[in-house]
């Protein structure tokens, strides 16, 4: 076993290879700089306003982190709720869901701010080694829509290098280095951070300038995760999420509930309970396509999430979900997460029905397991 | 056999062929078995994934060469060689102190770092000329750098694989400083006394000593500014978070570097740096070129097979299955390692004490930087020390490492115990 050094090729092979470099990096850029075009997403008949995130936070004006943010008001007394797609890109269920209700939902009474990509950074690229396209593509009813898989973090191009540890600002509390670009560990946020951290700032702000009452933050996790198809509540949301949690059982959806560990730091449900009012609550569905298990990588694993390789981590009790031939396809996954919001809202409505939030305009999950997600778009 | 077993064997076949029999390089072998694996599945040649699979160690690329050319600038301004006379004459008496005091040296940047290169760039650089004097051999002194180094890497504060894992599991990085401490400072210590002191000739110690003593010094008390802004540069952030800016590893070198080019005897700096970057190209080009291959294996569902491969060991062979795969995973990546298997295996020992599983999986893996094609550890150390052949390096640190997958493995079957009496 030799090092290379006796092995480096000579000039006119150098500047080949240099050549051949200069080359594929051309026919890459376009591809790569398309990433930064926002998915196009339609206005839907409850848009009453479409305002940018830094409107709360001036701070990320005409940046990358500067993302839509879509108003939905009832015009009646109610309110309001804050409804968080595309903190991570690479969880699809969130960001479709989110652009759902933007696209269909018709207010009933109070507010609804929805951010579809809300770390507008982390759609403009893929996360190193894992394989994942860039695109994937939902038959809709107005034709094909193309919505960008993005990565779990901001990209780098934004903000970089990672230190080698990531300290949470306002509790000391360490993580991975490459956590410092992860918005869901960046919690409250600070108005002089990190690109993340102000971001998570602009999020917080608008929470806060706008009374929030309830704000869901959309994810998805691999099968193999712990805490996964349920919903993580912060302490004062518990009884609004355990009235959600029982009437989805009613429904025939298993959910589970998790208290926000108080020692976990940076994450939405933790941190905008505690620094603000808000009910500060978090779902997660089963998506395969992020999981360390998974097998082929590609556009029919995020979509069907059908995968040989997890029925066999099922077989070997390795997962927490039930995973079964049909897979976990993005129509329940979203379907999942319309039923937990609808149930949320209804619980925070029976309990304060002075600040009642209520929509209507969107299939239930038997519904949209019967038409699919494409007639939604 | 399905379809990514198959691939798999393709891949290894047309590594080992590229290597051995057309004579290409680690590293484009690595490049040419990337590009064939997705045409072979029927996926095309997936030029984005391709070069963004190569930014998967851009980094570690860039603290290399920016290290190696801090490096050639303190070695081309007299400061490596001063030190290297200050050490030996102050410790030279005892080679066991020696020994002990240089294995910490060794360790220092990994451990505030997470990174095991830094150590073997940064301490291994300033020790290797030491080791040699005291009469070692040169793969054991490329031994006792790399396995100091590792020991560095997973040495609190910073343990990147533990936080890695933690990251996957919910666990954040709160009380593991003690018992890494507990692990990683005896078992580095006594991994070096292993190797060297047998080596140690008192004689030819003594002899250096003396020449050293009658060598003039390099310069002024000022020629250690680069040592010191290095060590700020790279302390400073750790202790004082809240208003010391991390500048990284990339611009620390290369500031440290630039107060060298300040102080001590001139040079020429043009030829230094160019002769850095040279050196260790070829080991970022590897390191490129693993970033490439592990995207495919990623892209094609080799990776997951390999992972469900590990998963599907019987429980009872669970802990030999972790004590094989987790370093021979550790050949491709140690941090890849830690985030593919050590997350599944850490959520398959649920039951047990979590910091001590942690703690054991990243001593484990850790072990993965003698492993090739990649073999970071070893490969950076017969770079830096001007040994042709790693491979002997890491005959010498293997039965080291394999004591310490075994002490690995004792830490998983006796977690609990091992918690409630540390109290952990």
């Amino acid at each position: 076993m030799e090092t290379d050094q006796k092995k480096l090729p000579g000039l006119p092979l150098s500047a080949g290879l240099l050549a051949l470099v200069v080359l594929v990096l051309v026919l890459v850029a376009p591809s790569d700089l398309a990433m930064r075009k926002h998915d196009f997403v339609r206005k839907g008949p409850g848009v009453t306003e479409v305002r940018m995130l830094s409107d709360w936070f001036p701070g990320i004006k005409g940046g990358r982190g500067d993302t839509e943010v879509y108003v939905l008001d009832s015009g009646k007394p109610g309110g309001s709720a804050l409804v968080l797609g595309g903190t991570h890109a690479n969880e699809p269920a969130g960001f479709l869901t989110a652009i759902v209700l933007v696209e269909n939902a018709r207010p009933e009474a109070g507010k609804l701010f929805v951010i579809p990509f809300a770390n507008a950074s982390a759609f403009t690229h893929t996360d190193y080694m894992e394989g994942e396209p860039r695109r994937f593509t939902i038959e809709g009813a107005s034709g094909a829509r193309t919505f960008r898989f993005g990565s779990r973090a901001t990209s780098p191009a934004d903000q970089w290098p990672d230190p080698d540890i990531y300290i949470h600002a306002s509790s000391g509390q360490k993580l991975s280095g490459s956590e410092t670009r992860n918005l869901n560990r960046a919690y409250p946020g600070r108005p002089d951070g990190t690109f993340t951290e102000k971001v998570a700032f602009a999020i917080t702000s608008l929470i806060k300038a706008e009374k929030v009452d309830v704000s869901v933050d959309l994810h998805e996790a691999s099968p193999e995760y712990p805490v996964i198809n349920a919903i993580v509540a912060h302490e004062r949301a518990m009884k609004v999420a355990s009235i959600a949690v029982l009437n989805l059982e009613f429904d025939g959806i298993t959910i589970g509930l998790e208290p926000s560990p108080q020692k976990l730091r940076g994450l939405s449900h933790r941190e905008l309970g505690d620094a603000t009012d808000t009910f500060a609550l978090l779902m997660e569905t089963a998506n395969p396509s992020q999981g360390r298990l998974r097998g082929v990588t590609d556009e029919a694993l995020i979509l069907k999430g059908r995968d040989p390789l997890y029925l066999k981590a099922k077989a070997l009790g390795r997962l927490f979900v039930p995973f079964d031939e049909k897979g976990s396809p993005v129509e329940a996954r979203v379907g999942r997460h319309l039923a937990g919001l609808a149930a949320i809202f209804s619980a925070y409505t029976e309990e304060k029905p002075d600040r009642a939030i209520l929509f209507s305009g969107l299939p239930s999950y038997d519904e949209l397991q019967a038409t699919g997600l494409g007639k939604l778009f | 056999m399905t379809t990514q077993v198959l691939l798999l064997l393709f891949m290894i076949a047309a590594f080992v062929a590229l290597v051995l029999f057309a004579k290409l390089p680690v590293s484009l072998s690595l490049v040419a078995t990337a590009m064939a694996l997705p045409l072979l599945a029927g996926r095309g040649l997936p030029l984005d994934q391709l070069v963004e699979g190569m930014f998967g160690y851009l980094d570690t690329g860039l603290v290399l060469v920016t290290a190696m050319i801090f490096l050639k600038v303190i070695e081309g301004n007299g400061l490596l060689g001063d030190l290297t006379r200050g050490i030996t004459i102050r410790f030279g008496k005892s080679p066991l102190v020696l020994l002990v005091a240089l294995t910490v040296v060794i360790m220092f940047p990994g451990m505030i770092t997470g990174s095991c290169t830094a150590s073997v760039l940064g301490t291994g650089t300033l020790v290797s000329p030491i080791l040699l004097a005291m009469g070692m051999p040169l793969p054991v002194v490329g031994a006792v750098i790399s396995s100091a180094a590792v020991y560095g890497m997973i040495a609190p504060p910073v343990n990147i694989p533990v936080m890695i894992i933690g990251g996957g599991i919910d666990l954040p990085y709160i009380g593991f400083d003690g018992l890494l401490a507990l692990v990683t400072f005896p078992m580095a210590i006594l991994t070096t006394l292993f190797l060297g002191l047998r080596h140690v000739d008192r004689k030819a110690l003594a002899r250096v000593i003396d020449e050293k003593k009658a060598e003039p010094r390099a310069g002024k008390l000022s020629i250690y500014l680069p040592l010191l802004t290095c060590v700020i540069l790279m302390v400073g952030p750790k202790a004082f978070p809240k208003w010391f800016p991390d500048p990284r590893l990339p611009l620390t070198f290369l500031i440290s570097a630039a107060v060298g080019l300040a102080v001590g005897k001139r040079f020429n700096v043009a030829k230094a740096a160019r002769d850095g970057v040279r050196e260790i190209l070829p080991v970022v080009g590897i390191l490129f070129g693993v970033g490439m291959l592990i995207e495919m294996m990623t892209l094609t569902g080799i990776r997951g097979t390999i992972v469900i491969g590990a998963l599907s060991i019987p429980p009872a062979f669970m802990l030999l299955g972790i004590a094989l795969i987790l370093p021979l995973f550790g050949g491709i990546s140690v941090y890849g390692g830690a985030s593919v298997l050590g997350v599944p295996f850490a959520l398959a020992l649920l039951g047990q004490n979590q910091i001590v599983v942690l703690s054991a999986l990243s001593l484990i893996g850790a072990m993965g930087s003698y492993m090739p094609p990649v073999a970071l550890t070893p490969v950076v150390a017969a770079q830096l020390i001007g040994e042709p052949k790693y491979g002997r390096i890491i005959k010498l640190a293997l039965a080291p490492a394999v004591v310490a997958v075994l002490v690995g493995v004792a830490m998983l079957v006796w977690a609990n115990p091992i918690a409630k009496f540390l109290g952990v």
